[in-house]
């Protein structure tokens, strides 16, 4: 064995290191300290690819599993009922699908009617703040459960694309999605604080505002504060008995407008 | 519950962090990762009465998720861009230090090339042997020896730049 078959194969499997290799590097403390070296930076290696797991992955993979294997099944007891059906009764259940045409022809243009009477009546009927901004929290009330930390640069390239900017918030962002407040597109945060996660949403005030009435407003679990901004409307919404004054001017001091 | 449930998600429990690891590593994004993760076993799922060696059951899974991998490459890619290459950090690691290493060698892990990282993801995340490595990727072991004597060599020497350029920066 030379010098380079030595290293070559310590770099190749530092954690088998044989007989040949020892006897090799006996009495040299050079080949040791290398061997070391060699051994710490595997160390390093072996951590840095140690990501966290997400958690209940296991779980979760075993219900998908589970849920795709009883889907496909399904699929497949239908397609073989259709397959093994003689020929008239297929015929009878066209025309009993024909039949069927007319009601779903009936309950479309009815579904068509409502939809044209909301959309018209929409622009007057508008919410409570609160009764909105809980709608949609409660909608996706899961968003209150994380807690692996989203990089606020990654934040304000989101932001930035409705025209906003974040300087810091007075805890990690452990939530972060666009969504649609009644047709505006708008920013739905959770950061956590000292008094457990809470939720912002922003949303540009152009057009039509967010909700109407009271600025503040609250139920028996959570209460809220609206921002009414020129640029946009940011709702700070926390648990009961946190202190939302202080938190809300500390957001308000945190948001900046690019453009 | 059916001896095949119990078989399944006995697999499950034991493989799917390193699997997950190792997808990570792969595609550097933890949301396509678990999407690997998943269809990997998934697949696992539906052929598990093929698999009749025990022992096969790392390889057998490794060559589904590198296949599955190669798949997303063919598919038209989906707009991942937005969570592309964020850097996860062990949250466990406790001082800044040893976190900011931490990130320093992840990045450089990330810059190795595919044919040197993925010999030393098989054997670093997977425990695979140099004959497992050989076998899942489908070389011989020497090419495999070199491919890891490289990526390491590579990583010292990017590291310890790394290191002159702080001593210098400190000067």
């Amino acid at each position: 064995m030379d010098e380079l078959e030595f290293r070559r194969r310590i770099l190749a499997e530092p954690s088998t290191i044989d007989k040949d290799l020892e006897t090799f590097a006996e009495q040299d403390t050079e080949k040791h300290a290398f061997i070391n070296d060699v051994r710490a930076l595997d160390a390093e290696i072996h951590s840095a690819l140690n990501v966290p797991v997400p958690e209940n992955l296991a779980a979760r993979i075993i219900e998908n599993t589970y849920a795709a294997e009883e889907h496909r099944t399904e699929e497949q007891t239908a397609e073989e009922q259709t397959a093994e059906q003689p020929l008239d009764t297929i015929i009878e259940a066209k025309s009993r699908f024909a039949f069927k045409r007319l009601y779903l022809a009936a309950a479309a243009s009815f579904l068509v009617a409502v939809s044209i009477f909301f959309v018209t009546n929409k622009q007057h009927t508008l919410y409570s703040v609160g009764e909105h901004a809980f709608a949609h929290l409660y909608h996706e009330i899961g968003s209150l459960d994380k807690h692996e930390a989203i990089d606020l640069a990654y934040v304000n390239k989101k932001f930035a694309t409705i025209g906003g900017h974040l300087d810091e918030l007075p805890g990690k962002v452990t939530y972060l999605t666009f969504c649609d407040f009644q047709g505006k597109k708008g920013l739905h945060l959770v950061f956590e604080s000292d008094f457990g996660p809470m939720t912002v949403f922003i949303v540009p005030s152009d057009e039509q505002p967010f909700g109407t009435g009271a600025e503040d407003f609250s139920d028996e679990r959570f209460a809220g504060h609206i921002n009414r901004g020129e640029r946009a409307d940011t709702i700070l919404i926390a648990s009961i008995g946190a202190p939302l004054d202080s938190y809300n001017s500390m957001l308000n001091s945190a948001i900046r407008w690019l453009h | 519950m059916t001896e095949k449930q119990k078989r399944y998600e006995a697999l499950v429990h034991i493989y799917h962090s390193e699997l997950f690891r190792f997808a990570y590593w792969l595609c550097r994004d933890q949301s396509v990762a678990e999407d690997l993760v998943q269809e990997t076993f998934l697949r696992a799922w539906r052929a598990l009465d093929s698999l009749q060696d025990q022992h096969a059951v790392k390889p057998w899974l490794l060559t589904i998720l590198r296949r599955e991998n190669a798949r997303r490459f063919e598919r038209k890619q989906f707009d991942y861009a937005d969570v592309e290459n964020e850097t996860l950090v062990d949250e466990r690691s406790t001082t800044l230090d040893a976190e900011m290493e931490q990130t320093v060698i992840q990045r450089q892990i990330g810059k190795l090339a595919d044919e040197y990282r993925e010999p030393l993801l098989l054997q670093v995340v997977m425990g695979c042997s140099g004959d497992e490595i050989a076998e899942i990727l489908d070389l011989n072991k020497n090419t495999v020896m070199t491919r890891l004597f490289r990526a390491r060599n590579q990583l010292k020497e990017a590291l310890s730049s790394d290191d002159d350029q702080l001593r210098g920066a400190s000067k």
